[in-house]
């Protein structure tokens, strides 16, 4: 029965042992040769049931394992321990390896051991698969662990650092030790701590999946950067979140070239704005000019036609004054655009340095000594009162720089005439306007060139030579010059010669109440002008002064007037106007008739708008202009016309 | 009687060469209200301005002025008054101090503030490029 019962229980065995091809289950003897072979066997090993049943199993070993006895050893702890089993390369019939996981059961009847059962499973692909696993594994931590640009590191479900990499490092300055265990908090502003910003992103990470967004964190040293963040939850095989991954870019600098790109597009776009600007005011300031020449024109001659009357004469003197600030005005939004116009003066030298002496003074140190000596009765200069008192600035900072261990410096002014024109001094009446100091002094070859534009005598620490092409050019436009004077060891002095101011100049810093004659010879006078009311404007003032007055509309019909009357004494035209310009006119009308005058009555930006040289030549009234700057201008022309007339 | 004044300021963030054109648009009708005149240039990072106008105005442009986050560093190197202005036509004259830039820097170095009126008024009446 019981041998029955063992043959069925075989039997049911062997079934089950045959059918297993995933193992190689097989017995040895208790020396070690094969005595059984199933199909797993057969088929990762290699050998048939036949070919390999009776031979020793240590064919299934390396030469290697083989030569270190590892067969007999495996047995013999089989044997001993009851249990033997082990990874290793095992050898298939081909001599190809395979990784195999081996068990070894010893098997005994009563106390004799009779053999082993042996059972073998191919790991290789296994092993392959779990190398392949570690060696990413491995790559992706030096992967992630070199990356520098960026700082990618773990947290765990609460918000702890848990790994840390060379970018983090880099950009937020903490080495793994310093950090690993902290709370990823201590990465963003207090503020935003207080206001509960970390938890927040770790609980939308969570729930959304993801969170990314940008702001300011903290580097360990407490500056700021503006980061780039993503936070994604990572997710263990049951669903349950096991940390979050962070991965933090500092775009800082992206940030800031991005700003300063804005910036830059918006300044180059107010700057074109200020272009379009300045045009506009260019040309609403050329227009406000005109009106202004026909108020201040008109309110000029109801002064002058109506009888003082106490009740109306302030109201139009306050009206004047307005119109003259306006005027005032309209030439600063002029200035603004272009390059200012030189506005002689008849100016008060000693008035106007004494009033400049406080601040020379105050300024210029305590070891110089400011002198001012002026005659008792000085005339007035025709010039620029405010390019002067530029002028003199300049140089009184050019003898303080002669002065480096103190000194003296005088202004001094006298009133002088030039007997002979010779060179660029014209004979005539002037005040010599000097400054002195009894400095270092220069050498005459120096002394010649320091009016030629940036040149400078000085050495490092010292003004500029720009100054005296200023003074230069103050002198020349005034119509005087200027002369420099210089010795080693004794001093510098430089003369401003100016020319005495004529009657017609107005005084600068007063209001002066023009009185005007009528003019002792009746012109005829061509006026031109596209503007109605500058026209009507400028066609009453010359009546006014008593001239005979012939109209045109523009300089076409400027010309054919012309034409038709060889009278005309004088054309005085708008420069601007459709058709035929100013100059324009003036070219054809000196081609008609050479000893014709014209003028030219422009607003200041006119006057750019014509550099040609023939142009430049013509005398020009500046619109607005007062009635009594009409007079003398035509009376002027009117002497160059008798002096034409003589010659 | 008027102030005037001179100060240098650190330029801050973008180029002066940039700014300057944003600058004038807000300070020329600003100083033309004050009735304030002057000068505006820049040597690399550092504005130079000249100023001329009331006490009062003056002062109370110094407050603006040092409130302005376009500079920092503003240090007002003379201040005085004079009987006019030298630059009467005027609300902000740009001048180019790149013209004069070697004297321009040893001015700043030496914190000159005289010369430096003196060059960016002979500046303004030589002309500006528009």
């Amino acid at each position: 029965m019981t041998a029955l019962q063992d043959t069925a229980d075989d039997s049911r065995y062997r079934l089950l042992v045959e059918s297993i091809t995933d193992y190689a289950i097989y017995m040895l003897d208790a020396e070690g040769h094969v005595t059984s072979w199933n199909p797993g066997a057969e088929r990762f090993k290699g050998y048939t049931a036949d070919e390999i049943l009776g031979a020793h199993f240590s064919r299934f070993y390396t030469p290697e394992d083989r030569q270190a006895g590892r067969p007999s050893k495996a047995l013999q702890i089989a044997a001993e321990s009851g249990r033997f089993e082990a990874e290793g390369w095992r050898l298939r019939k081909d001599g190809a390896r395979f990784w195999a996981h081996v068990v070894i059961d010893p098997i005994r009847r009563g106390q004799d051991l009779i053999g082993f059962a042996k059972i073998t499973r191919d790991l290789t692909e296994r092993r392959a698969a779990e190398q392949a696993l570690r060696q990413s594994e491995e790559q992706f931590r030096i992967l992630v662990g070199g990356v520098r640009d960026y700082a990618i590191y773990m947290l765990d479900p609460d918000g702890r650092v848990i790994s840390w990499n060379a970018g983090a490092e880099r950009i937020k300055g903490y080495t793994p030790d310093e950090i690993i265990g902290h709370h990823f908090s201590r990465f963003y502003l207090p503020e935003e701590v207080e206001a509960g910003a970390p938890t927040v992103a770790l609980s939308i990470a969570r729930e959304a999946g993801r969170f990314e967004k940008e702001g300011w964190r903290l580097r360990k040293d407490g500056t700021r950067f503006w980061a780039h963040v993503v936070i994604d939850p990572i997710t263990g095989d049951d669903g349950e979140i096991v940390g979050f991954a962070k991965i933090t870019r500092d775009v800082t600098e992206r940030a800031e070239a991005q700003r300063e790109l804005e910036a830059a597009r918006e300044a180059l776009y107010q700057s074109q704005k200020l272009e379009a600007i300045g045009q506009l005011t260019g040309g609403v300031a050329h227009d406000f000019n005109n009106l202004l020449a026909a108020i201040t024109g008109s309110l000029d001659l109801l002064r002058k036609r109506l009888p003082f009357d106490p009740r109306t004469t302030p109201l139009l003197e306050n009206a004047i004054q307005g119109a003259e600030r306006g005027a005032i005005l309209t030439q600063r939004m002029l200035a603004f655009a272009r390059k200012q116009e030189l506005k002689l003066e008849a100016v008060d030298i000693p008035q106007l340095v004494r009033g400049m002496g406080e601040f020379i003074r105050r300024s210029i140190g305590p070891n110089i000594d400011v002198r001012m000596r002026f005659a008792d009765v000085l005339p007035r200069v025709q010039t620029d009162p405010y390019q002067l008192e530029t002028a003199l600035l300049n140089l009184v900072v050019n003898a303080r720089d002669a002065l480096p261990n103190g000194g003296e410096i005088s202004i001094t002014a006298e009133q002088l005439k030039m007997a002979r024109t010779q060179g660029e001094r014209r004979a005539g009446d002037y005040v010599r306007l000097s400054v002195s100091d009894n400095g270092t002094g220069m050498p005459p070859e120096i002394a010649a060139k320091v009016t030629e534009p940036f040149f400078t005598t000085k050495g490092v620490g010292k003004g500029t030579g720009l100054g005296l092409s200023m003074v230069q050019g103050l002198a020349g436009q005034s119509g005087g010059w200027i002369e420099i004077k210089s010795e080693i060891g004794h001093g510098t002095r430089i003369d401003l010669w100016l020319p005495l101011a004529g009657a017609d100049l107005p005084a600068a810093g007063l209001v002066v109440t023009e009185a005007v004659d009528n003019a002792g010879e009746r012109l005829v006078v061509l006026v031109v002008d596209d503007d109605p009311l500058v026209l009507t404007n400028t066609v009453a003032m010359v009546d006014e002064l008593g001239h005979n007055v012939l109209v045109a509309n523009s300089g076409d019909e400027a010309l054919v007037i012309f034409q038709r009357h060889p009278e005309i004494d004088l054309v005085l035209t708008d420069e601007v106007m459709p058709g035929l310009s100013g100059s324009q006119l003036a070219e054809r009308v000196k081609a008609l008739r050479p000893t014709a005058a014209v003028a030219l009555a422009s607003g200041y930006a006119d006057l750019h708008l014509s550099p040609g040289p023939d142009v430049a030549t013509l005398p020009r009234l500046a619109k607005p202009f007062t009635l009594a700057q009409l007079a003398s201008f035509i009376e002027g022309l009117a002497l160059d016309v008798s002096q034409r007339a003589v010659d | 009687m008027i102030d005037r004044l001179v100060y240098r300021s650190h330029a801050v963030a973008i180029l002066p060469e940039v700014a300057l054109d944003r600058i004038f648009r807000s300070s020329v009708p600003n100083n033309a209200r004050m009735n304030i005149t002057g000068a505006l240039g820049f040597c690399e990072q550092t504005y130079i301005q000249l100023l001329e106008g009331s006490p009062c105005a003056i002062d109370e442009l110094v407050k603006t002025l040092e409130a302005d986050a376009r500079h920092t560093q503003l240090t007002i190197l003379l201040r005085g008054s004079s009987e006019r202005r030298l630059l009467p036509g005027w609300s902000m004259a740009r001048v180019d101090l790149a013209k004069a830039a070697p004297e321009t820097a040893t001015l700043l170095e030496a914190d000159d503030g005289l010369g430096l009126i003196a060059l960016m008024a002979a500046l303004a009446h030589e002309g500006v490029a528009t």
